[in-house]
């Protein structure tokens, strides 16, 4: 099998598009895009969210004087808010003074302004920045994208640099940052450049392992403006999990970490990276989730990338993958638990097995119902790699994603964000056409899109279709000589995963928590 | 009453009559056209809905085929992708159901109003 190492360069367009294999689906429509097209609206868009001298733009002003002292400003939206038959209350804080909504809304309408009303939408900056803190980690994962190590890189960002990032990211708009790692909570820097972020107005999420998550830390956490942390669990079964983690006892610290986090009064994901081993518990892993207090379960696509080359035979079958995300599904609409997945099919999915009036995921990390959300992810669901999202190295390079560590389009040392970001890759990675294999003439292309890490890990071209997914599955035969070996494996997990799915781990098999739907 | 009373009358009477009749097609237009939304509204439901419903079996049917190489009975399974391709086919009407009627308005052109798929269809006899 050839897994490719890119260098940082754009690779050229390499494979054939494949037959269309998806009937042609009618697209739903709102009246909102006819508006966001016209080239007034845009220009307008332009405007409001032009920076001021202050950095700020008209947008930000508004919404900050929003029922303080823009009287008749605050008229006019109340009039609005009270024909749409809003809740004022609701409005104001959770829209007008929430700062990572205010940005989110402006860099979106900065986008339409600048690239106009692109499906999938390019952004004018990253909606959501994935930042790898430290290459330093107390666990030693088979499956380590980052390829983590005990101790820090010497090149990493000092902590100047790295609040001097920070203030790129608010002067830039960007309302997400996630602080991922190696482990973040081992380095001394994160509080300070934690409180910094707060203050700066960026919505704060922390990925982590759990094990250092005590609860101190976890209130310190609070403090510091963290809104979500999400901790790695990947099985149900302590001994599998700290063989494949690399520590005794790092499972019950984990669990240890998640209750903390919740008696905290953080927001709590539990998240799991399946591999082809423990794919058919996800209904117990949903299960497990709910158990503990979480408010989210989140599925980590695992992409054969750092360590995880050494383990490729672990990586799920397209059909393995495709039972996952239609229990995903199934426990998204459920509603017991909000569920999110890393891997873009989940857009797909949501779409192909689900109900158009019901619970779609609109990208890596939101929901919604109904026709409008469905719209909505549209636009900026499926792969967001260097569309609306991009990861910061711990030595301040850039690249698309985190699993895409050899594609770097520039370093922070070097060139500001703003810099960075207009790039040719981003561009390539932008444009969902020119596609290879399925992925270039899918009708779920606009909600997917194909994980560019998977193509580029598998086939070391970027624009490749996705082996993952059922659609392209000659492009997994031809890739995966490992997967035909085993076929006999495979057809038995698949086999565990369909009982799953059609029998004891029905709709009922989910408890519905005290606390009812989320 | 004098003629010209009876011209004015005359006209208000046929003024009233084109009011109303006015107005009668008016109602009868608004009501065409709420039910012509409607109609299309549950026209692009109903495609929705069984385009994903063809393309969720197409994929399953592909990783089924994957994973098992000789299945027990394989002309259920084509008898699977062949409906899943018919109804794929006819599905093609939502997406222009004016130029749909209209060739199947064409002499001999009910036959094939349902309209072949541009891109060939996995399992469509008639791809190359």
């Amino acid at each position: 099998m050839y897994i490719g190492e890119s260098p940082a360069r754009v690779r050229t367009y390499q494979r054939p598009q494949a037959p269309k294999r998806t009937a042609s689906l009618p697209n739903p429509h709102h009246l909102l895009e006819d508006l966001l097209s016209h080239p007034a609206i845009r220009k307008l868009l332009g405007w409001i969210t032009a920076a001021g001298p202050d950095g700020k733009c008209f947008f930000e002003r508004l919404c900050e004087n929003y029922d303080r002292d823009w009287r008749l400003a605050t008229w006019l939206i109340d009039l609005w808010i009270k024909r749409a038959g809003l809740d004022k209350e609701y409005m104001k804080f959770k829209l007008f003074h929430h700062p990572p909504t205010v940005r989110a809304l402006a860099l979106t309408a900065r986008s339409i302004a600048r690239y106009g009303l692109t499906t999938p939408q390019r952004f004018a900056a990253p909606l959501f920045v994935v930042w790898n803190f430290t290459q330093a980690c107390n666990l030693r994962c088979e499956h380590c994208y980052q390829n983590a190590r005990p101790k820090a890189d010497a090149d990493e960002l000092s902590l100047e640099e790295k609040l001097n990032l920070v203030d790129q990211l608010a002067d830039n708009f960007v309302p997400f940052l996630a602080i991922a790692g190696g482990e973040p909570l081992v380095h001394k820097d994160l509080f300070p450049v934690l409180e910094h972020a707060h203050r700066r107005g960026l919505h704060l999420t922390l990925a982590t392992n759990g094990t250092l998550l005590k609860p101190e830390t976890a209130a310190r956490l609070k403090e510091a403006g963290v809104k979500y942390v999400e901790v790695s669990i990947d099985s149900l079964d302590p001994a599998e999990h700290d063989a494949f983690r690399g520590q005794k006892g790092a499972w019950a610290r984990s669990v240890e970490g998640i209750k903390n986090s919740v008696a905290a009064g953080i927001r709590t994901g539990l998240a799991t990276c399946f591999t082809r081993h423990t794919a058919a518990r996800v209904d117990e892993m949903v299960q497990l989730a709910i158990d503990l207090g979480c408010q989210t379960f989140s599925h980590f696509n695992f992409i054969p990338v750092g360590r995880g080359r050494e383990i490729v035979e672990a990586d799920l079958t397209p059909s393995q993958r495709e039972l996952l995300m239609r229990r995903l599904t199934h426990h998204l609409q459920q509603g017991y638990i909000n569920v999110i997945s890393t891997a873009p099919q989940f857009g797909r999915s949501c779409v192909v097995y689900g109900w158009q009036d019901g619970v779609f995921a609109t990208g890596h990390a939101g929901r919604g119902e109904g026709r409008k959300t469905m719209v909505l992810s549209r636009y900026i669901g499926g792969c967001g790699a260097g569309r609306c999202y991009c990861s910061v190295q711990p030595n301040g390079t850039i690249t698309p994603c985190v699993y895409m560590s050899t594609e770097k389009v520039g370093n922070l040392r070097e060139a500001s964000l703003a810099e960075i970001w207009n790039n040719r890759l981003f561009d390539v990675l932008a444009d969902r056409e020119d596609r290879g294999d399925h992925c270039g003439v899918c009708d779920y292309r606009s909600y997917c899109g194909g994980c560019r890490a998977r193509a580029l890990a598998y086939t070391g071209d970027v624009t490749a279709g996705d082996p993952g997914c059922s659609f392209n599955y000659h492009l997994w035969n031809e890739v995966s000589e490992a997967a035909r070996e085993s076929l006999v494996i495979l057809d038995q997990a698949a086999a565990q995963m369909q009982a799953g799915a059609n029998g004891r781990v029905g709709a009922a098999a989910v408890r519905e928590p005290a606390g009812g739907r989320r | 009453m004098v003629p010209a009373e009876w011209g004015a009358a005359a006209g208000l009477g046929a003024a009233a009559l084109a009011i109303w009749r006015w107005r009668h097609w008016k109602s009868r237009a608004l009501r065409c056209r709420q039910e012509l939304a409607a109609w299309k509204e549950a026209l692009q439901a109903v495609a929705f809905e069984s385009t994903n419903a063809v393309n969720a079996i197409r994929a399953n049917l592909l990783d089924f085929r994957e994973v098992n190489s000789a299945p027990a009975m394989p002309g259920h399974l084509d008898q699977i992708e062949a409906g899943a391709d018919r109804i794929a086919r006819i599905l093609r009407i939502a997406e222009d159901p004016v130029a749909w009627r209209r060739q199947r308005k064409q002499p001999g052109g009910a036959a094939g109003a349902e309209g072949r798929p541009a891109a060939p269809m996995i399992g469509d006899p008639t791809a190359q």
